[in-house]
């Protein structure tokens, strides 16, 4: 069921009146049931999966909570990480490691048959173990009170706008908005409408930009240069306006609810640099990955190679949740490079500017990095990309080596539909940019804001394919 | 235990905003998505093709005998010039109806169009491609223009039906290619002409008359995916065409479901990569069989005696294919028909036209 779909549109409509009429404890039950039903219409198996997880975890944060022997407590969190892994290694990686290792002993020479299993990527379990493995290691550390409820915790593990494709909840943000009594207000439903409206008219874009992608990434050693860098740059619009016209939706659904999801995405194509861009780009997982895996890995304290080993380390693993592929590793890893790159380049500005008294004012040649640093930024995320989006790693090479070795005609003209739908981006983007906050349209003019409306209605009529694409990010 | 609460806060507030973009789409829908002239200057595609067929082929024909409705294999395929001299009838009696990815219901408006005239024909053949089955094809522009409520409920499979449904109340999304036209034109008309070759079929896309090589294979197995992806059973195109068969036997026309014949490989790669497809539309023409309608299944190009070289790609015919489709169109109506063979004296001079380029219009708009 995805969002974008009329039986969205039905389920929505049957469970969201309910919601609004109904005592807290029934309201919570409610939004529970409708959750797992949202879930189970992917695929009912899996919900046997999700219940595992809430249960196990559920019962070790009651554990965590009477337990005061340290040795205990990290026994306990230990069991609901390894658990919550195991069924994510299980279902994501075990082809993944099984194949890897197949071909490392054949270039040793060693032929190996192993047991292979067609299993089945279940919906979101990539969000919904890192959502529950956050409240448990939250709980051990004592940074988040034991949930003692067991609907809520479930609630806050399945809650339906944010467990396919995140964003991932900080224990903190949303277990207590869970567990307290929720009102809804006029302007909630109005600003989570709006939300939603720019999600469907982001999402709609996406949709139109695929073909453009699919051209240059299925076939790479037939297109033209053109074509294959209209490619590259379509599908850093299309993962932009897909994934955050998900979250939009998502958010948009949960604040007419009454529930606040935070924001996972705020115009990354506009950062300076890559750490930047990480603050800007999917900023949940970024969050996520800094709590759970760089600070305990060490963070920042230590070495300078201390801090790039950290930082190596979260990408390749940021790399690899995105999916059992070598070329997610790829990605991840230059993505590292690049921010151990940025770090020795602050490192090397700060030396610079150590023996001077006071900054001086930005001057031209300022103003001249700013742009260069910024087109240095776009040009790793899309090169980046390349790997993200691309079959196999060869088909990345073969996508970045035909733009290297410019071939065939500079048909300008080819990429007069990526500059329409640039445009449209542009027009929802532009605003939000401009104000700095993602519902600066409901501070203009009613008349303004009503045309806006208008216009997003009308594009997402005009632009959306005939057919539902599912949003990228489920496959993660 | 409380059931019932009221969680919202406050008084709703007068949706100010709301009534201007509601204004603003109801003018888009009536002055707009309704208009006529949106429809007839920026249809393009398929609304095009029908309207131009029946400008430049229908109203001037002085008296039809033979239509031939279809896709672009009977488009390309069906010469007039040569069926009339196969069959020894009048010049301007066999009419090329068939449009780029032309469906039942493309047959059926047509039909509907030209009835005045067409009615008057002997033969109607309706040309029958196998993927028309696929449930999964989306709707033409022709499908949201020309539909009554009644077809949109009934005459197509489920999730068109929903489209169209959609469509029917609010005309801005059935109008959505028209829209986008107008708007990437600049209110600039679309160009609307039949450019007919010589011997009266439509014009060709450029190369069409080199025939298929083994080279070709990637381009066969992409069209072959294009056609069949996602396929599910759908019955709604032959309901489509079963209407169209009673509308032209009550008008007194014999009616003829030809499906043309396939390349070799693509026919195998059918049957190897889609056997449940290739099934349910031997079923299907079965079943239009047993309804009474004359079904010539010449899928099997072997059987009907064509060699590759008759091949441009997986169905489309070169030249040499063009005078054995046409061929065998004749000998068929003159079965169907007997009085339609009428011995009037070939015109000696004609040759197979020299073909130039489609123009761009031309294509098929199924979304």
């Amino acid at each position: 069921m995805l969002f974008n779909t009329w039986q969205f549109a039905l389920f929505f409509l049957a469970v969201y009146p309910l919601y609004l009429i109904a005592a807290f404890r029934i309201q919570t039950i409610g939004l529970l049931a409708a959750s797992w039903f949202f879930y189970a219409c992917w695929d009912w198996r899996f919900l046997f999966l999700l219940l595992t997880s809430t249960t196990v975890d559920y019962y070790i944060g009651k554990r965590l909570a009477v337990c005061e022997d340290a040795g205990q407590r990290r026994r306990l969190v230990t069991v609901s990480i390894a658990t919550n892994l195991t069924f994510l290694g299980f279902f994501k990686y075990y082809n993944f490691f099984t194949d890897s290792a197949v071909g490392l002993l054949r270039l040793m020479g060693i032929e190996a048959h192993p047991w292979l299993l067609h299993v089945v990527l279940p919906v979101g379990i990539s969000f919904y173990t890192f959502q529950a493995m956050a409240y448990t290691i939250d709980v051990y550390r004592d940074r988040s009170k034991t949930c003692s409820d067991f609907v809520t915790f479930a609630l806050y593990v399945a809650y339906f706008p944010h467990l396919v494709a995140g964003p991932i909840q900080r224990t903190d943000d949303l277990l207590p908005q869970l567990a307290r009594p929720r009102k809804v207000s006029w302007d909630q439903i109005g600003s989570g409408a709006v939300l939603v409206l720019v999600g469907l008219a982001r999402k709609a874009l996406a949709d139109r930009l695929a073909p453009y992608v699919d051209l240059a990434f299925n076939a790479p050693l037939e297109q033209s240069s053109l074509i294959l860098v209209r490619g590259v740059v379509a599908f850093a619009l299309q993962i932009y306006g897909d994934f955050a016209g998900y979250t939009d939706i998502a958010r948009g659904i949960s604040r007419m609810m009454g529930i606040e999801l935070i924001q996972n995405f705020r115009w990354p194509y506009l950062s300076r640099n890559v750490q930047e861009f990480w603050q800007r780009w999917h900023i949940s997982l970024s969050r996520w990955l800094r709590d759970y895996l760089y600070i305990p890995l060490g963070g920042n304290r230590g070495s300078r190679a201390m801090i790039f080993r950290n930082l190596m380390i979260t990408m390749l693993l940021g790399g690899l949740w995105h999916g059992a592929s070598w070329n997610f590793v790829v990605w991840g890893g230059i993505h590292g490079v690049a921010l151990v790159v940025h770090r020795v380049w602050l490192y090397l500005l700060q030396q610079r500017r150590a023996g001077r008294e006071q900054p001086e004012p930005p001057d031209r040649a300022d103003r001249l990095a700013f742009v260069a640093s910024w087109a240095l930024t776009l040009a790793v995320v899309l090169v980046t990309g390349v790997f993200f989006r691309a079959h196999t790693f060869a088909d990345a090479m073969a996508v970045l080596s035909g733009i290297v070795h410019w071939h065939g005609p500079l048909a300008v003209k080819r990429l007069g539909g990526l500059a329409g739908l640039l445009v449209a981006l542009a027009l929802i983007d532009g605003p939000q940019v401009r104000a700095g906050e993602h519902e600066a349209c409901r501070r203009w003019p009613w008349v303004l804001q009503g045309l806006y409306y208008a216009f997003l209605v009308l594009l997402i009529v005009m632009v959306r394919p005939s057919s539902n694409a599912p949003f990228l990010y489920f496959q993660f | 235990m409380r059931w019932f609460n009221t969680n919202l806060e406050g008084r709703p507030p007068l949706p100010k905003a709301v009534l201007v973009a509601l204004a603003t789409l109801l003018v888009m829908e009536f002055g707009l998505a309704r208009q006529e002239w949106l429809w007839t200057q920026f249809g393009g595609g398929g609304l095009n093709a029908i309207q131009s067929r029946i400008d430049a082929i229908v109203t001037p024909s002085p008296d039809p005998l033979v239509v031939v409705t279809g896709s672009s294999r009977l488009r390309i395929g069906a010469s007039p010039l040569q069926i009339e001299q196969a069959l020894g009838v009048p010049a301007g009696s066999v009419l090329n109806l068939a449009v780029a990815a032309g469906t039942p219901f493309d047959a059926l408006t047509e039909y509907r169009l030209g009835r005045d005239k067409l009615r008057s024909a002997t033969l109607l053949v309706i040309g029958l491609d196998d993927f028309y089955t696929n449930a999964s094809w989306g709707v033409t522009l022709c499908d949201r223009r020309y539909a009554t409520l009644d077809e949109r409920l009934h005459d197509y499979d489920p999730p068109q039906v929903r489209t169209l449904l959609i469509g029917w109340l609010w005309r801005t999304c059935d109008a959505q290619r028209a829209l986008q036209r107008f708007l990437a034109r600049g209110g600039r008309p679309m160009p609307y002409h039949a450019e007919l070759e010589p011997d009266r079929r439509c014009r060709l896309a450029e190369g069409w008359d080199k025939p298929a090589t083994p080279a070709d294979e990637p381009k066969l197995v992409e069209t072959l995916e294009a056609f069949y992806q996602n396929w599910r059973p759908g019955s709604g195109r032959l309901r489509q065409l079963r209407k169209l068969a009673a509308l032209a036997r009550s008008d007194g026309l014999k009616v003829l479901v030809v499906c043309t014949p396939l390349a070799p490989r693509y026919r195998q790669l059918v049957h190897e990569r889609y056997p449940e497809a290739e099934a349910y539309f031997g079923r299907c023409l079965e079943q239009l069989r047993a309804e009474g309608l004359e079904v010539l299944d010449w899928r099997d190009s072997t059987a009907v005696g064509w060699p590759p070289a008759a091949f441009h790609d997986y169905g489309h015919p070169t030249p040499l294919g063009v005078t054995l489709l046409s061929r065998m169109l004749a000998d068929a109506a003159a079965r169907a028909c007997p009085e339609l063979r009428r011995g009037v004296t070939p015109d000696p001079a004609f040759r197979l036209p020299a073909m130039g380029p489609a123009p761009a219009d031309d294509e098929s708009d199924a979304q």
